[in-house]
């Protein structure tokens, strides 16, 4: 069964082989001028505006953060959506589920509305 | 599918009470509001806090004796959530302890000029995090609610966000207790692998027959493993030395209130959690814990002491103590899985009450200290302090002296009941160890006694006390003084908290 996949294998090692060949090929024949311009990132491209080696300001972070925050809690509703049929076939709690479900989201918008007046969602 | 207990709304009052509190508190957190509105939360969390114990001592009082009542359950009828005495007791503890470290804040706040509204959300929301950790009854609510716990305290012992030690402390305890955590769900993975079930029950029945099988060499590897994993977790929680290590840090960094209450809540939480997984889930196991906790309890109480000694600071040096204290309320644990009856457990919830009262005194005498630029928590700040404040010295030498246990304050009966659970359970080695280092502690408690009383200190300005904290001062005093007058009757509502 395995072996049908013998030519991709054969085909992978052949294009890793021709690439390594024509890398060491170049380096052995080609030759390098340095100057001013060759050791930018990009030697034929757009001039840097900048160096790369900056501080750059990460107030971004708490939005991230926050993203992330509630992106879990978001996961956290899909195993209750995996048996959310046959929790509502159970007459008995029924209104319990979708009550426990609203009140998780609602204890989410409390926090949304938390981290809003905090002011952490500003962007100046 | 899970099945509810028909009257679960009445049965985790409590629980829904406190949520909807420090709900309440987050929102108001997010108001700007100038200091008075912060003043008036912390009167209204000290009500509220009130209100959930109310709640408490009304189920505690309502329900009979020695009767577990499963909240949650799934439909085999393995419990998730469970209302007995044992929890509701636990629950007391954690509410009293969160309410005398909120009373005894004000002042910190004042002198650090750190009012915020997150500081009552946040214990609030540890509380309640304690609080299913006293009722949870599978490995995952109880980890639900230590992570509850933990993830409020670690705000909390980071709220001096300015200061150095205050962040370092808690970046320490969020790192090591992120780690434990970690071996905590770890050890579940393992435990749920090998039995195919979270709960507790469930786990006992499997041990107990892999044993009666074939002894120890029967549990399989998988299994073993998770166990250690769990109960070394558990073991970090309550700061059991091999795995202390975060605690003096994260004591001496905290704000004072933050650290008196870190000391008492979590601690009465841990052992809650701990008693619960230990004598419901691992019980069958007692012929290898046994020794694995002597061995620990010998060390924490042994270390505890000598550590304290060398210390320069107060709080760090109420930190080893507090490890210590830890080590003695193990040794009860360990008394009642030997002899398995209550006697232990009692004398352990016993030590927690009056433990609530002791250490939250001495904290409050060091937050008392703290003013005019000053920690007031090196030893060399109570020097001449029976000069400048004689009530505040003789407070701070009954705290000092009912944790090392001399007779007639509330701390030696905590020890006292201890040692004879220990005594009637013949483990006589733990017995004689915790008789001595309770000496040797006396030796460190009575070096800031000392300070207090012999030493002629520099001229200092006044100390300013404030309304709460001379109240709080003042209702500790009088229960460690008087407490041995009412032992009967505190002994006998501990006695319910029965497990077995």
């Amino acid at each position: 069964m395995i072996e049908i996949y013998l030519p991709i294998l054969v085909m992978v090692l052949m294009a890793v082989a021709f690439a390594f060949v024509l890398f060491v090929l170049s380096y052995i024949f080609g030759y390098v001028k340095k100057s001013r311009t060759s050791l930018k990132p990009y030697e034929c491209g757009m001039a840097l505006l900048d160096e790369a080696e900056k501080r750059v300001s990460i107030r971004y972070y708490v939005v991230l953060l926050l993203f992330l925050l509630f992106d879990i809690e978001t996961l956290l509703l899909f195993p209750v959506a995996a048996v959310y049929k046959e929790m509502m076939g159970n007459l008995e709690y029924r209104l319990y589920v979708f009550l426990e479900l609203c009140g998780f989201v609602a204890i989410l918008m409390i926090g949304y509305v938390y981290i809003y007046k905090k002011g952490a969602l500003k962007w100046e | 599918m899970f099945s509810l207990h028909p009257s679960w709304t009445h049965l985790l009052t409590p629980e829904i009470a406190l949520l909807c509190f420090s709900i309440i508190f987050l929102v108001i957190a997010g108001l700007k509001g100038d200091k008075n509105l912060r003043k008036g939360s912390l009167y209204l969390s000290l009500l509220c806090l009130l209100f959930t114990l109310f709640f408490v001592i009304q189920l505690f009082v309502s329900l009979p004796d020695k009767e577990h009542i499963s909240v949650i359950s799934t439909s085999a009828g393995n419990a998730s959530l469970l209302i007995d005495k044992y929890s509701l007791l636990f629950k007391m503890l954690v509410i009293l302890g969160g309410f005398f470290s909120l009373l005894v804040s004000q002042k910190e706040l004042d002198e650090e000029n750190a009012w915020t509204g997150e500081y009552f959300a946040l214990i609030l929301f540890s509380i309640l995090g304690m609080m299913v950790m006293a009722s949870g009854a599978d490995l995952l609510t109880l980890w639900v609610g230590l992570e509850t716990m933990a993830l409020s305290i670690y705000v909390l012992a980071a709220y001096l966000r300015r200061k150095e030690s205050s962040v370092e402390g808690a970046l320490k305890y969020f790192i090591l207790g992120a780690l434990s955590s970690g071996m905590y769900l770890y050890g579940v993975s393992f435990i749920y692998g090998a039995t195919s079930s979270i709960h507790l029950k469930v786990l006992r029945a499997q041990l107990g027959m892999m044993i009666t099988r074939g002894g120890i060499e029967n549990i399989p590897f998988p299994l073993a493993f998770g166990l250690v994993l769990l109960v070394v977790s558990l073991l970090f929680k309550i700061a059991i030395v091999p795995f202390h290590f975060w605690t003096p840090d994260a004591y001496e960094g905290a704000t004072t209130p933050v650290t008196a209450f870190m000391s008492v809540a979590p601690k009465a939480a841990g052992f809650a959690m701990l008693g619960r997984i230990f004598f419901v889930g691992l019980i069958p196991l007692y012929d290898i814990l046994i020794p694995l906790l002597m061995l620990t309890a010998l060390l924490t109480m042994v270390w505890g002491n000598i550590a304290a000694m060398l210390q320069s600071n107060a709080k760090r040096m109420l930190a080893y103590s507090s490890i210590a204290h830890a080590g003695y309320m193990l040794s009860g644990v360990i008394a009642a899985l030997k002899a398995k009856t209550d006697e232990g457990i009692t004398a352990v919830l016993f030590y927690l009450f009056v433990y609530i009262f002791m250490n939250v005194g001495a904290f409050s005498v060091i937050i008392a200290l703290k003013g005019n630029g000053e920690e007031g928590d090196r030893m060399e700040d109570f020097t001449g302090l029976f000069k400048r404040k004689p009530y505040l010295a003789i407070f701070m030498t009954f705290f000092l002296l009912s944790l090392g246990g001399i007779p007639p304050f509330a701390g030696f009966l905590g020890k006292f009941f201890i040692f004879m659970s220990l005594v009637h359970s013949e483990l006589y080695l733990l017995a004689a160890v915790l008789a001595i280092t309770s000496v040797i502690s006396i030796y460190y408690y009575y070096r800031i006694v000392c300070n207090m009383f012999l030493k002629e200190g520099v001229e200092k300005p006044q100390i300013r006390e404030g309304f709460l904290l001379k109240s709080a001062l003042i209702i500790m005093t009088v229960v460690n003084l008087f407490l041995i007058l009412f032992t009967n009757r505190i002994f006998s509502i501990m006695e319910k908290g029965s497990i077995f």
